[in-house]
């Protein structure tokens, strides 16, 4: 675009655009300003998206299955450079998290937390490189605000027949007994644009107050940066 | 599992910590005895004599094995050995690395690294198209004049450092090389073994524009020379050790009296940030320079970013003293828009020439088209033995310069170009005649250029050039226009007071000190 419109104007200027054609046009200072934007430089940024599962949880807690115990995320990713080697960035994401629980009287029993998430990171990077992103590990926290939950159940045999359906379904939202807000510990360890994350939950899903059988604490996933 | 996740979170953190490479630069080359005679091949003492370079330097003599008898006992590997820079390349890990650093005769330690860029995809017919573009890539270096004084790179001896040779034993293209013995010495730096016809064609294809020739038609210009081929550079991947082996190859190829090395490789954005081209920074460059001072003409691709965001030229190509060779169009005469541009980062012009940057190459059992400058620079290195074969005499820097002011530009140059293609004329007596093509006003601040109508061929060859530079020789802009008729052309340079313009057209270049 840049050398698109460096043509243009040079056309332009030379004013005879009957009697030439520029093929070549090169602007030597375009080329030496030092960019602050980029894998390695200051500043940079980009869009992920992520898919992982859950597991691990205190004796007691509520049984879940895999697959279907899942992490989706997607979220915009800043990284601030401090050193070749250290950088601190943020994240804010979207999170999706589906809990297909083992034990239950139905076909289907699933609790789904939709969160705002945001987390901060110090980055240690490791070997050398040039503009890229390079190999690395994340270690950090993040917050995240539950605005919506629900809880699920289908059955294949429905006891009513009203509605001649093959299954039935019933979804609960807004729970009271989950906690409006939860808190984790992360870490990420990157290959260029292939990253493996883990986070580890801090708080509870399900108020202490409510139960003391809470969800799987440990996400464990791959994501991908949208970037070079 | 709480306990499993802080065992995990160790295990990857301590994974950070795992061993790496490093380069660890010794002090002094203490109890070490060296015999130049016995270590170099006869051809590359009458290099050093012919290039005014002393028999042998400090850089020249081995490594001590003492020290790296020392060193090897506290790693687990060493992986190469240079005595050019007088350093071990290790796997180590941090305490180790802590370990070495103790070492009384350990200056410096550093991590190394390196990355290839290549741009290849070939047909194999031979239409009369691929015929058309086999003819010119030679034709337009002076084939037909070289020929004429059986010029043909014989008694000048070239490395060829590059991926991999797959079927350049098999390949007819390269039938005259085997019939006599021409292929005097193979090695993989990587595989350490001589054999190197296997893991890519990269470098067949590379041999082939140097000196190949394909049912009776050169690919390259050096028929008759003689080569070292060696491997050292990863096919499908690109690991920093390529950076050593690049270093040790060129050692290897010194002492195997190597008057050319052509390097078909650049590493630029993964490993490099464009400051750091300024030949001094990169290992690669540093061994590429180091090369030129032992006498060594070092020919490299300038690279293929023309049209990626990172668009300067890779390493080693920003070295001092060596021909870095940018890429042209053979159907537009001109740079082909993926042919990296220079200058290098602390402002030297690169590349210096250009040669054709889609061609004809051997590949497999057969010949077929490909493009990028990986082929510029092997035509050149082609060329450069044709010119060493007809001037034995000439050191390196003077066969460099020499061939920088056979380039068709020349004295214009710019950072696409260089000076432009060679011309095989220049060094055959055949003058150019001295043309004045264009007529030049200069009128409030801005010049009027009034090109000559009986030098207008009212094609694709009717190329005007200009640049805007300072006085230092720094060029701000240059442009590359073509001129569809021989009306007036306005260039628009009021902007640019007490700077130097310079105009060339068709072998004519003029300078103009703006007011």
């Amino acid at each position: 675009m840049r050398n698109l419109f460096l043509l243009l104007i040079v056309s332009f200027a030379c004013g005879t655009a009957n009697a030439q054609k520029v093929l070549l046009s090169q602007d030597v200072a375009l080329d030496t300003i030092v960019p602050k934007k980029g894998p390695n430089r200051n500043n940079f940024s980009h869009l992920y998206v992520g898919y992982g599962v859950l597991f691990g949880n205190e004796p007691g807690g509520l049984k879940t299955k895999l697959p279907g115990t899942s992490d989706f995320r997607a979220g915009f990713r800043y990284k601030r450079r401090l050193s070749q080697t250290f950088a601190l960035g943020f994240d804010l994401a979207y999170v999706k998290n589906s809990f297909k629980l083992k034990d239950t009287n139905v076909d289907k029993e699933k609790y789904i937390v939709n969160k705002a998430e945001g987390g901060f990171y110090l980055r240690m990077n490791y070997g050398k490189r040039g503009d890229r992103v390079g190999n690395f590990i994340d270690l950090g926290g993040s917050a995240g605000y539950v605005f919506r939950s629900a809880h699920v159940l289908t059955d294949r045999q429905p006891v009513t027949t009203t509605f001649r359906a093959k299954s039935l379904q019933v979804k609960y939202t807004g729970l009271s007994f989950f906690e409006d807000v939860s808190y984790s510990a992360l870490m990420r360890v990157g290959f260029g644009r292939y990253i493996f994350y883990g986070e580890y939950r801090l708080s509870d899903v399900i108020s202490k107050s409510h139960s003391s059988r809470d969800l799987p604490y440990i996400t464990a996933g791959f994501q991908i940066g949208l970037h070079q | 599992m709480r306990s499993l996740f802080v065992c995990l979170f160790l295990l990857i953190a301590a994974s950070s910590q795992a061993q790496q490479k490093y380069w660890v630069f010794l002090k002094d080359k203490t109890d070490t005895v060296f015999d130049p005679y016995s270590y170099f091949d006869r051809k590359a003492i009458d290099r050093r004599i012919r290039n005014n370079v002393s028999l042998y330097d400090l850089t020249d003599l081995p490594v001590s094995q003492i020290y790296i008898d020392k060193i090897k006992r506290i790693v687990d590997s060493t992986t190469a050995v240079t005595r050019w820079f007088n350093a071990v390349v290790v796997i180590a890990d941090h305490e180790q690395i802590q370990a070495i650093s103790n070492l009384e005769f350990v200056v410096k330690i550093s991590e190394g690294g390196t990355l290839g860029k290549r741009i290849s995809g070939a047909d194999d017919d031979l239409s009369a198209k691929s015929v058309k573009l086999l003819d010119y890539q030679t034709r337009v270096l002076g084939r037909e004049d070289l020929a004429v004084r059986s010029l043909n790179g014989k008694g000048v001896r070239i490395a060829v450092l590059d991926a991999g040779f797959s079927d350049a034993d098999k390949n007819p293209a390269f039938d005259h090389l085997r019939s006599n013995n021409r292929i005097l010495k193979t090695y993989d730096f990587i595989k350490r073994r001589d054999h190197v016809y296997d893991h890519a064609d990269h470098g067949t294809m590379v041999l082939s524009c140097i000196g190949g020739i394909y049912k009776g038609k050169n690919v390259g210009l050096a028929t008759e020379a003689e080569f070292l081929l060696a491997r050292t550079e990863f096919n499908l991947r690109e690991p920093f050790s390529e950076e050593e082996h690049w270093v040790e190859a060129a050692e290897w190829a010194d002492k195997n009296g190597a008057d050319i090395i052509n390097s078909s490789l650049g590493y630029t954005t993964h490993r490099y940030f464009q400051s750091d081209l300024d030949g001094k920074t990169s290992i690669v460059s540093r061994a590429a320079t180091m090369a030129a001072r032992k006498g060594i003409l070092v020919v490299n691709a300038a690279g293929n970013e023309g049209t990626e965001d990172w668009k300067k030229l890779g390493v080693p190509a920003d070295a001092d003293s060596i021909l870095s060779v940018g890429g042209i169009d053979p159907y537009l005469g001109m740079h082909v828009d993926f042919s990296s541009y220079g200058p290098t980062a602390d402002g030297r012009m690169k590349p210096n020439v250009c040669a054709p940057g889609i061609v004809m190459a051997a590949v497999g059992e057969r010949i077929g088209r490909t493009e990028g400058t990986s082929f510029s620079s092997p035509l050149m290195a082609g060329f450069a033995a044709c010119v060493l074969q007809l001037h034995p005499e000439w050191d390196c820097q003077t066969l460099l310069h020499s061939i920088e002011r056979s380039g068709r530009l020349y004295p214009y140059y710019d950072y696409a170009h260089g000076y432009g293609v060679p011309r095989a004329g220049y060094f055959l007596n055949d003058s150019l005649p001295e043309k004045v093509t264009f007529s030049f006003e200069l009128i409030n601040g801005n010049i009027n250029v009034m090109p000559d109508s009986l030098h207008m061929e009212n094609d694709d060859s009717d190329l005007l050039y200009y640049h805007i530079r300072e006085q230092s020789g720094a060029i701000r802009k240059y442009y590359v226009l073509q001129l569809t008729s021989s009306e007036p052309v306005r260039l628009d340079v009021s902007a640019y007071s007490k700077m130097i313009v310079a105009i060339h057209f068709k072998g004519f270049t003029t300078e103009i000190l703006l007011p």
